[in-house]
């Protein structure tokens, strides 16, 4: 090659189709950005240690793992443990629960921060919004064992709440063994301990709203109400949107260890979830199948991960706004 | 009435037998210890002796110190730290290269023995048994259950196990607690059968508000709670027995268990059990309602109870918590009484990767705690420091326990390895001077009327599975255990009935249970023939 064409080739990136190969893009931009490459390698190397390299251990999946012979080392059973879970009586009614208790959650759940920050923003009284932003998030920080032991206490044959029904006719029952009772114990605690945490980023969303929008609405005669539908919450609906998607890419995933610390066989029947039935399963018994344990978790996120891409793929369809 | 005067006749007599404390023969230590070597090991341990949490590491704790002492062995302790899950840090340590030299813990050690041996986690020691490790050698020739329980059925010996001198004593520790003030009050007898148990529950709903309690944890286990009284074996966690003709069954799936669940169920319509029970009712919650009065006969273990005992003369309620005999059916019936045969499932074995050369010394090393210098030294510490002989020639605590800031029970277990569990013999006369003479009684009473039924209803410890019999079972077991503990709290709550019994049969038929006991009574069989 001469050095005419050499230099042309290097002056023109592009290929026949006047497209730059991948490799060319990054080479450039890397020349352009290396500060910016170098601040993100971290992040990348995170990614790449704790979240990639360990998916090379769902291969334990398809074999009967033993600790002492090691991933490779154990016995290839191939789909044994994934026939065995779709054949486990128990697989529909975990489903279902776990199905149940995550959109309860999310229907009552997810709407509360965004309707606590909509009524904080309304407050004009800065000394009261802070005073109820801060009771409203404290109990985020109070540890799930505390909060759960609180429930139970509540909950007991003579706790708060039998003492209450008590008083209004009904009869003293210790809640945790009712059926009935689970769900709402579950979804209200779970607002409760949450809502304040969560309403900081609707909090935070709303201060960037453009205040001359708000005037142009009550130049238009918009009172506080049409404000909020016409303004407020269409400029909250992206982080809205994003916040939605991100929370049904883990629809499967309900809080475990909540459900440990609350449920008893006398709820089983609506309290086993995916996540409990496999640490009952894989971890905790003195003969823990940690294969079968990674088959579950395995299918587990190949469904949120479904959710996930349904979602994004509806959002973009309707609001023109995703995740990718 | 006959029942009664042979019941009370048991109970005197076994008073006046039960402080005779047959000191085992053990082989002699001799002058072989301390030995004189360089050798130092690893040494894994995930329950029984791990250094108390009030120790920054083994290096701090008297007796880790004092073992290396009297043994001569130089040891890497390694152990999980408070709080942590025993079965995973055993797992865990499992996957580690190379393993430790020595291991120690329970779990599915001993039942899984054959598979490991296989994998090369344990050493076969049947080889070096008899010579290096003469004086555990002739304490499990003494008894053939021992014997029988410390190898595979090929035969292999692969590790130094966990006694009670007494022969099972204390595995029957827990039972039926009473509050003798408010019998007195009451002027009621201590309620022998399942009718005076209703009577004496009414009576105490009445005039106290109180009812039956227990720690779920304890009533559930694997042959615990009081089904003896209908002729059953278990109550909500899957209990394996072994009825009169040599056959394994399941307690679950038995006429007699479904009797007991009904009663359980009749006394929760009346009001009689306390609801919070199966809302997985903790010793700590259960000691809160006894401490409060709202219960009057309850079941716990005899170290919780000296706990209720002394909380509740610290707050002068004047609860006097005795123990209560286990529950008779009102036909005399007793099947069984929680206990065992005095072998526990903990057991120590020298790893595969442990260095050829060491072997002897290791050997020797834990031969020392089935020595009979060796075993005061595993029960009671060192002779002069913590421990001296009385003028009746017993050992007895020097003050350096005795007065422990933390107590005596703590104080013990720093300066003995005995106390829950160890590769050693856990003497009786321990657990005398461990505990108070309230939870000895309670003990006493537990046992020694029932001695007959307080384990032959049990697999001995050590049956082993082969690798394909183990999975197979693994997997059986799981989804067995969660109906019969679901099936047990709803009939208990009588969302579940009689009616549906049937149907109850039939599912665990489809889950295998046939299967189950299958593989278990061929294990049993070979168990037999060893």
């Amino acid at each position: 090659m001469t050095d005419a064409a050499r230099r042309a080739a290097r002056k023109n990136p592009f290929d026949a189709h006047g497209r730059r190969s991948l490799g060319q893009l990054i080479a450039r931009d890397f020349r352009l950005h290396k500060y910016k490459y170098l601040m993100i390698l971290p992040v990348v190397v995170f990614f790449a240690l704790f979240a990639y390299k360990p998916m090379g251990g769902l291969i334990i999946a398809f074999k009967e793992y033993r600790p002492r012979l090691g991933i490779m080392g154990s016995k290839w059973v191939g789909l044994t443990h994934f026939t065995n879970f779709f054949n486990d009586i128990y697989l529909v009614r975990i489903i279902r629960n776990t199905l149940s208790i995550s959109f309860l959650n999310i229907l009552f759940g997810f709407p509360a921060p965004i309707l606590l920050a909509l009524l904080l923003n309304e407050v004009r009284n800065r000394r009261f919004k802070r005073t109820v932003q801060t009771i409203t998030y404290m109990p985020y920080f109070i540890s799930l064992v505390v909060t759960c032991a609180l429930v139970k206490v509540y909950c007991q044959n003579n706790g708060l709440f039998s003492q209450i029904a008590v008083a209004f006719g009904g009869t003293k029952q210790n809640l945790l063994l009712n059926k009935n009772a689970f769900y709402p114990i579950y979804v209200i605690s779970d607002i409760w301990q949450q809502i304040g945490w969560n309403s900081i980023i609707y909090l935070a969303a709303l201060s960037s709203i453009d205040q001359e929008q708000y005037e142009a609405a009550r130049i238009d005669g918009a009172g506080r109400l049409k404000q909020v539908l016409h303004v407020t919450l269409p400029g909250l609906l992206p982080t809205i949107t994003i916040l939605f998607i991100l929370r049904m890419g883990s629809v499967l995933n309900v809080g475990f260890e909540k459900i440990i610390l609350l449920y008893s066989e006398a709820i089983y029947e609506v309290a086993d979830v995916i996540s409990t039935y496999l640490y009952r399963r894989g971890i905790v018994s003195s003969n823990p199948s940690y294969s079968y344990a990674t088959a579950i978790g395995l299918f587990n996120s190949v469904v949120n991960l479904s959710f996930l891409l349904f979602f994004n793929w509806l959002s973009k369809r309707t609001t023109q706004s995703g995740l990718f | 009435m006959k029942k009664l005067i042979s019941l009370l006749l048991a109970v005197l007599l076994t008073a006046a037998v039960a402080p005779a404390f047959a000191a085992p023969n053990l082989y002699p230590a001799g002058d072989n210890y301390p030995m004189d070597t360089d050798i130092s090991v690893t040494w894994w341990m995930g329950e029984g002796y791990v250094p108390d949490a009030v120790f920054a590491s083994a290096d701090d704790s008297p007796f880790h110190i004092n073992f290396q002492k009297m043994t001569g062995l130089k040891v890497d302790w390694k152990y999980l730290p408070a709080g942590g899950d025993a079965n995973q840090a055993f797992n865990q340590m499992l996957t580690e290269d190379p393993l430790p030299d020595v291991i120690f813990f329970g779990g599915n050690m001993m039942s899984d023995a054959a598979r490991y041996l296989e994998e090369g986690v344990f050493l076969d020691l049947t080889p070096y048994l008899e010579e290096f490790a003469p004086a555990y050698w002739q304490w499990i020739h003494t008894n053939p259950a021992y014997n029988n329980a410390m190898k595979t059925d090929a035969g292999q010996y692969y590790g130094f196990g966990f006694f009670r001198e007494d022969g099972g004593w204390n595995d029957t520790y827990q039972g039926p607690v009473v509050r003798q003030d408010w019998l007195a009050e009451c002027e009621l007898e201590a309620p022998v059968t399942i009718s005076d148990w209703t009577n004496v529950l009414t009576v105490f709903k009445e005039k106290y508000g109180a009812t039956f309690t227990a720690p779920w944890s304890r009533f559930r286990q694997e042959g615990s709670g009081i089904p003896g009284a209908f002729g059953a074996y278990g109550t909500s966690d899957l209990s394996l027995f072994v009825n009169e003709e040599g056959k394994v069954r399941l307690a679950q799936a038995e006429p007699e268990w479904l009797e007991y669940m009904l009663q359980l169920n009749a006394w929760w319509e009346a009001g009689l059990i306390d609801q919070d029970v199966l809302a997985n009712q903790t010793d700590t919650e259960a000691k809160a309602k006894a401490l409060a009065g709202s219960t009057g006969i309850a079941y716990t273990s005899m170290g919780q109870m000296s706990n209720w005992r002394n909380e509740a003369a610290q707050a002068g309620t004047g609860a006097d918590w005795v123990g209560l005999q286990y529950p008779h059916g009102d036909d005399g019936m007793l099947s069984m009484v929680f206990g065992g045969y005095g072998i526990g499932g903990q057991v120590a074995v020298v790893s595969g990767d442990c260095d050829p050369a060491k072997i002897e010394t290791v050997l020797k090393a834990l031969d020392y705690a089935y020595t009979d210098e060796g075993n005061l030294f595993w029960n009671y510490g060192v002779m002069g420091e913590t421990w001296e002989y009385n003028e009746d020639g017993l050992p007895v605590y020097l003050p350096v326990v005795t007065e422990d800031p933390d107590g005596l029970n703590n104080a013990i277990a720093k300066y003995g390895g005995s106390t829950w569990s160890g590769n050693c013999i856990q003497e009786t006369r321990l657990l005398y001077l461990k505990n108070t003479s309230a939870s000895i009684d309670a003990n006493n009473l537990w046992f020694y009327p029932n001695i007959d039924v307080a384990s032959k209803w049990k697999l001995p410890p050590g049956i082993t599975l082969t690798a394909d019999e183990s999975a197979e079972n693994d997997f059986i077991r799981a989804s067995i255990s969660t109906i019969v503990a679901e099936s047990c709290a709803k009939l208990i709550t009588g969302e579940m009935t009689a009616a549906d019994w049937d149907e109850y049969i039939g599912q665990l038929e489809a889950l295998g249970l046939y299967k189950m006991l299958e593989i278990r009574q061929a294990a049993y069989d070979r168990y037999l023939t060893r």
